[in-house]
């Protein structure tokens, strides 16, 4: 009985050379050309080893994650553009919708304007000559940005605390056997720059791009120079030893005295959710425990292959 | 109560069933051996079995080794014949020049002047209508309150208090208001037909005309695309109000020197199919008044500086075609400059460009310059209600006062300038 059913629907796939499988197969496709799809225009940020920089945009080199954000509107972040791009809001929820953090949620609709942390010269010679159009509040970071351009090619970079519209700026490349008198806003290498100079968006590798002291009226200082290297005193009061190629730009970043968020309702606009739980407030009666100060930190590109190839023998 | 029934009461097997095929799955019963199968066998004949030559089984089927790709996702991408093969600066509406009318200078290569020509400053009150700071005001009575338009407004947003929640209101849009006033502005000025026939036989006005021009500037093409509101037309063009002097000083004159930045900062770089150059009438209407001579243009919410570039932009490329259509391609200065007004007009202002073109050679900066004068002046102004000072905490209607008189009578004399005296 169940034989005689089954065939008839059977016949009419057998008839035209179909089956369960090719149905299922068919879906299968489907799905793996969405993916396909997908994955070709996925932008694939890595790591990059100094050896292919090449044809990779300067702004771009030290990306290290992919925001997911960006990924699902097909916004490729190695393309650079000075135009804000929206920025969607996680609600505290990862891509599979799990909570990952329960005080996020809610604020004000904000911009994601992208900012170049590098200030490469054109060559150790000619300098990058820039003029600033405008400075403005950044909603994603305490610090301003300004928008600077030369010929035809604008981006955003950290404001310095002095930077005004009209102001021209310039990123050297030189190191001269005297430091340089360098004016506030300008760029140098580490080395170039005189011992006790106050600096801020330092990078921990050449071309890299800043890394250290961007937060908003942050600055870091150089302390000592001991041979190819220049040992530098970052916010957090930690030393580290970096290459005297690294570039820095001189002075403080921008928004010195920031604005107290005042109330717990303000807190909310900025898409911070309340802590919940009783917060219980230390005595001291204890005393503090005093820690040793921090080792220092010596920081060197990976450009040969062995590490016992990078000691001196 | 529910009533047993032998349906009630049945056993249930379907779902038995079910399991049970599941579990030792689906197969033929054989039929059991019959008699006449038994006595052939004994006696030794061959029996072939006729039922695949009578219903022979379909072939099998085997998946192929690549699958083809879906039809709805990997479309062939459209076949377009056409090639963008030049690369160009293109500039609309959207696009704001950063440095405002110096930038604007800078690409069209012109001298700026602040105020009027004095031409016209001479015929500014010379030439008015009865009772005419009435009738204007009638203008702006209609424009803001008479017109029984309700539709929703935006939300208003008051910096001296910043967060108060407003009322939702419902009036007349800027927009709308802005289209009354320069409708009235033009029937105003037009009425001076009556004593001068001249402006109503030979003057016409075209609503809604657009323009795409492009022209090389210092080895790149820049492409202007705007859509202007009203345009006048007449049989013959204006008179230029710079003279021979004028014109031979403004070599003197030097231009905005912007470096590090590029003039074209601001443009977007676009490929296109085809050059186009249209705006000049003669091509267009076919009709001998195809000279242009005023054009109105409504702005869209931006600040003064930024208008007066665009509307620059505009008029410019307006007076290119003009002279390309009277002198040919490739002119270096021009026998007679071409003349244009250019008036655009905000929600409380109006802003007066007059622009005469002297050269068509944009190579470099030297040698002589366009001119152009810049002039504005704001109507009236509009004290809006203050909801959170009022008693009852209700929105009221707003105040309009500070009526300046001056506006349309600069409107008027360069409306009528050559054609009287």
């Amino acid at each position: 009985m169940m034989a005689s059913t089954i065939i008839p629907a059977c016949k009419h796939m057998l008839s035209q050379n179909l089956s369960g499988w090719t149905v299922l197969a068919q879906r299968l496709s489907f799905i793996r050309s969405i993916s396909s799809a997908r994955n070709k225009e996925l932008p694939v940020i890595t790591k990059i080893k100094p050896e292919e920089r090449e044809g990779v945009a300067p702004h771009a080199i030290g990306y290290k994650k992919i925001k997911a954000k960006f990924l699902l509107q097909g916004v490729d972040l190695n393309k650079y553009t000075h135009v804000p791009i929206p920025y969607p809001k996680t609600g505290g929820r990862s891509w599979s919708g799990r909570v990952f953090n329960k005080r996020i949620g809610g604020g004000h609709k904000q911009r994601y304007r992208m900012v170049d942390f590098t200030r490469n010269p054109i060559s150790e010679t000619e300098p990058l000559v820039e003029k600033v159009l405008e400075v403005r509040y950044d909603p994603l970071r305490s610090a301003d940005i300004a928008l600077v351009c030369k010929d035809n090619h604008k981006r955003w970079i950290i404001a310095g605390s002095t930077m005004k519209k009209g102001d021209i700026i310039k990123s050297c490349g030189e190191i001269p056997t005297l430091p340089v008198m360098a004016k506030e806003g300008d760029a140098h290498p580490v080395g170039a720059l005189p011992i006790g100079s106050v600096v801020y968006n330092i990078e921990k590798f050449e071309r890299h791009g800043g890394v250290v002291a961007r937060a908003g009226g942050c600055s870091g200082s150089i302390l000592k120079k001991i041979g190819d290297n220049v040992i530098i005193k970052m916010p957090s009061n930690q030393e580290i030893s970096i290459s005297k190629y690294c570039m820095a730009t001189v002075g403080r970043v921008s928004n010195i005295e920031k604005q107290p968020i005042g109330s717990a309702q303000r807190h909310r606009w900025f898409g911070v959710r309340p802590a919940s739980g009783l917060y219980q407030k230390k005595s001291g009666y204890h005393g503090r425990k005093i820690k040793a100060p921090k080792k220092l930190i010596t920081y060197e590109l990976h450009t040969k292959t062995k590490i016992s190839d990078m000691f001196d023998s | 109560m529910v009533r047993l029934s032998s349906i009630l009461c049945r056993s249930r097997f379907a779902r038995q069933q079910k399991q049970a095929f599941q579990r030792k799955g689906v197969y033929y019963v054989r039929n059991s051996p019959s008699l006449s199968q038994g006595i052939l066998q004994e006696s030794g004949a061959n029996v072939a079995d006729p039922r695949p030559e009578i219903n022979p089984p379909p072939p099998e089927w085997i998946p192929p080794a690549e699958m083809l790709d879906d039809f709805r996702i990997n479309f062939p991408p459209p076949q377009d014949h056409r090639k963008k093969d030049k690369s160009i600066w293109h500039l609309s509406s959207r696009i704001s020049l950063t440095e405002g009318i110096d930038q604007a200078c800078l690409l069209t290569k012109t001298q700026r002047f602040n105020g009027l020509p004095p031409q016209i400053e001479r015929l500014v009150d010379k030439y008015s209508l009865t009772n005419q700071d009435e009738k204007i005001k009638d203008v702006i009575r209609h424009a803001m309150t008479w017109n029984n338009t309700n539709k929703k407004l935006p939300r208003r947003i008051d910096f001296e208090r910043p967060g108060y929640v407003f009322t939702r209101e419902y009036g007349i849009p800027n927009y709308k208001s802005i289209c009354i006033m320069l409708e009235n502005y033009i029937r105003l000025s037009q009425s001076f037909g009556g004593a001068y026939p001249e402006l109503t036989a030979s003057r016409r006005l075209v609503c809604k005309p657009s323009i795409e021009t492009s022209y090389e500037y210092q080895n790149e093409t820049i492409e202007i695309r705007a859509l202007n509101d009203y345009i006048v037309n007449d049989r013959r063009p204006l008179n230029p109000l710079g003279n021979d002097q004028m014109i031979a000083e403004s070599v003197n004159h030097e231009l905005l020197d912007m470096y590090p930045v590029s003039p074209t900062v601001d443009l977007l770089r676009t490929d296109i199919y085809e050059d186009l150059n249209r705006g000049a009438f003669k091509e267009m209407l076919r009709i001998p008044c195809s000279h242009p001579q005023i054009v109105f243009r409504i702005n869209s919410g931006r600040g003064r500086e930024a208008n007066q570039a665009f509307n620059l932009m505009t008029t410019f490329g307006i007076a290119i075609t003009e002279a390309r259509s009277r002198y040919g391609i490739g002119m270096g200065k021009l026998e007679v400059p071409v003349t244009i007004i250019n008036m655009n007009i905000s929600f409380n202002r109006i802003n007066y460009i007059v622009f005469q073109l002297n050269t068509m050679d944009f190579d470099n900066d030297e040698g002589i310059k366009n001119l152009a004068w810049f002039d504005s002046e704001l109507m009236f102004r509009k004290h809006p209600c203050k909801q959170w000072l009022e008693a009852d905490n209700k929105i009221k209607p707003a105040v309009y006062n500070d009526y300046n008189k001056k506006a349309f009578s600069k409107f008027l004399a360069l409306y009528l300038y050559d054609y009287v005296n």
